[in-house]
């Protein structure tokens, strides 16, 4: 059988773990520039407020219940993501790190199924202070299902078995099935498809005609059929891209040309450390509007991974895209069509290898002495409000829980 | 095998081909000394709390001291554990007397704290493995 461990509230919870005076509390964790709310605390749950709601909106509600407001503290999570992750990688055989916050694995013994998820979840609150919710199924589909029925227990575990699958799949909406988002759903529910349960009837002509293969291998996998393997090594990635709101609405093509050349420096190193080159770079920007986006795609006769000619493309693709009657909220970058970073020498391509070495070396000196040490002329530092950032508890000498 | 993170350069036993001649000396070498190793057990249950205050200075934990918590320990007898007790971190002595769980100081000038087996807000936190002094 296949589990899926999902961490409860993880945001919140972190925050909790080294703030002890939290626990129970309403918590709300906003996204970079104290934007949106991106977690809550099972009591901020209770009050209503709405994942993704805008930080502003609920200022009023926030002050009323005394709401916990933590900006976002990715240094953190990801650390301890890392350890609920390591418990789990050396407690049960295969897992497939699946987000920050959910990892699947496989049950060899699925007569054991329930108390192997038991002492799972104890191991696992007890080693990283992280409260988990753990599903298990015949497929990975249908674990997280099962997850999202293990989260509304006391025992915080729930196992499918085949005799109860009709049941979960009849009160199950087409759109809360994993992989089928709101267009398909809307296709679906057009055909009469308004369960997991009338998927799963679905003749097979029927089903070929209406999904495609993706689709169709969630229905097999909603079956009980496991076709989705376990990933245990994650593939190389497809594309690297970031993209992030502004503090404010900016109107100045100099000052969204320095933001933007942050993320370009940011994913151009990510990239490198994939070793990988990049063929194709896209920009995007978002008008204040919220309703038009701009973007523009170029790509490059030379796969690259050298920052300052991706700086000088992005610039350049930035103005064409930039309309001065226009203000802004956010700027992406996006570099794609990755291909591996051959490191056998062409040796007609001198250039080649000095760009080579000069990334080597700003690569090195930023891991030894801090990111940002070596920065990019275009990258300027720009104000981020980050008002209410907990301490980086576990990767800051000078930033330590005390006790007295 | 337990993944501490130490970006040190050790050296592996020898001997290598190399230019020169190996000497007698290669076959013994091991690995260095290595303090993550020393004095964490269990790296993701590891966490690393700083000492404010003087509760348990009698036990030679000093404020400004660092101490290394292990929660996947549970306590012993006698262990130092961090607990949390009214949403407060607190740096005592576990004990067990007659039953019921005890948080002691090492300074006379605080409680000891006996832990009713109705208290909501207790639990422990984990357990302390060393403490840690710089001197420079």
């Amino acid at each position: 059988m296949i589990g899926l461990v999902d961490c409860n509230n993880f945001f919140a919870s972190c925050e909790e773990l080294f703030r002890p005076h939290l626990r129970g509390k309403p918590i709300v964790v906003l996204s970079s520039n104290d934007g949106c709310v991106i977690a809550r605390s099972k009591a901020a749950k209770k009050l209503g407020i709405a994942m993704g709601a805008p930080a502003f909106e609920c200022r009023e509600l926030f002050k009323k219940y005394d709401v916990e407001i933590c900006s976002s503290n990715f240094t953190l999570y990801a650390d301890m993501s890392r350890r609920v992750m390591d418990v789990l990688k050396s407690t049960v055989p295969s897992v497939e790190v699946y987000s920050i916050d959910e990892a699947f694995f496989t049950i060899e013994q699925p007569d054991s199924a329930e108390p192997i998820a038991c002492g799972l979840r104890k191991k696992l609150f007890k080693w990283t202070g992280i409260p988990v919710s753990i599903g298990i199924a015949r497929s990975k589909v249908l674990a997280k299902l099962a997850s999202e029925e293990a989260k509304k227990l006391p025992s915080g575990v729930f196992v499918l078995h085949k005799e109860y699958e009709q049941a979960v799949l009849q009160k199950t909406p087409v759109e809360d099935i994993w992989g089928i988002g709101p267009q398909l759903s809307k296709k679906a529910r057009a055909h009469g498809i308004y369960t997991a349960f009338d998927l799963v009837q679905l003749p097979q002509s029927s089903l070929q005609k209406l999904f495609n293969v993706v689709g169709q291998k969630i229905v097999y996998e909603l079956r009980g059929e496991s076709i989705l393997e376990l990933e245990t090594v994650r593939a190389p990635r497809k594309s690297i891209s970031t993209a992030k709101s502004f503090a404010y609405a900016i109107d100045n093509e100099e000052e969204i040309a320095s933001i933007l050349a942050s993320y370009i420096a940011r994913v151009t190193t990510e990239l490198r450390n994939e070793g990988s080159l990049a063929s194709i770079i896209q920009i995007s920007l978002f008008s204040s509007n919220r309703e038009t986006i701009f973007e523009r795609s170029l790509a490059l006769d030379e796969p690259t991974s050298y920052t300052p000619r991706l700086l000088e493309i992005g610039k350049r693709m930035l103005s064409a895209l930039f309309n001065p009657n226009h203000t802004y909220r956010k700027v992406g970058v996006c570099l794609s069509g990755l291909v591996p970073d051959d490191p056998a020498p062409d040796f007609f391509r001198k250039e080649q290898t000095r760009e080579h070495s000069v990334m080597e070396v700003v690569d090195r000196l930023n891991c030894k002495l801090g990111k940002g040490t070596i920065r990019f002329a275009a990258e300027k530092p720009r104000p981020v409000k980050n008002s209410a950032c907990s301490r980086r508890a576990t990767t800051a000498w000078d930033e330590l829980p005390q006790v007295m | 095998m337990n993944n501490v993170n130490t970006h040190e350069c050790i050296p592996l036993v020898g001997p290598f081909v190399e230019a020169g001649f190996p000497t007698v000396a290669d076959e013994f070498i091991e690995d260095r000394l290595d303090l993550n190793r020393y004095l964490i057990a269990h790296p993701a249950a590891t966490f690393f709390v700083r000492v404010s205050g003087t509760s348990m200075q009698n036990a030679g934990i000093l404020p400004g001291d660092m101490v290394v918590v292990d929660r996947s320990l549970d306590p012993k007898e006698r262990d130092i554990v961090i607990a949390v007790l009214d949403g407060q971190f607190t740096l005592k002595r576990f004990s067990m007397i007659q039953g019921a769980i005890h948080l002691l100081p090492e300074n006379p000038r605080f409680p000891p704290i006996k832990v009713e087996s109705e208290q909501v807000d207790f639990a422990i936190w984990g357990v302390v493995t060393s403490v840690i002094r710089k001197m420079k």
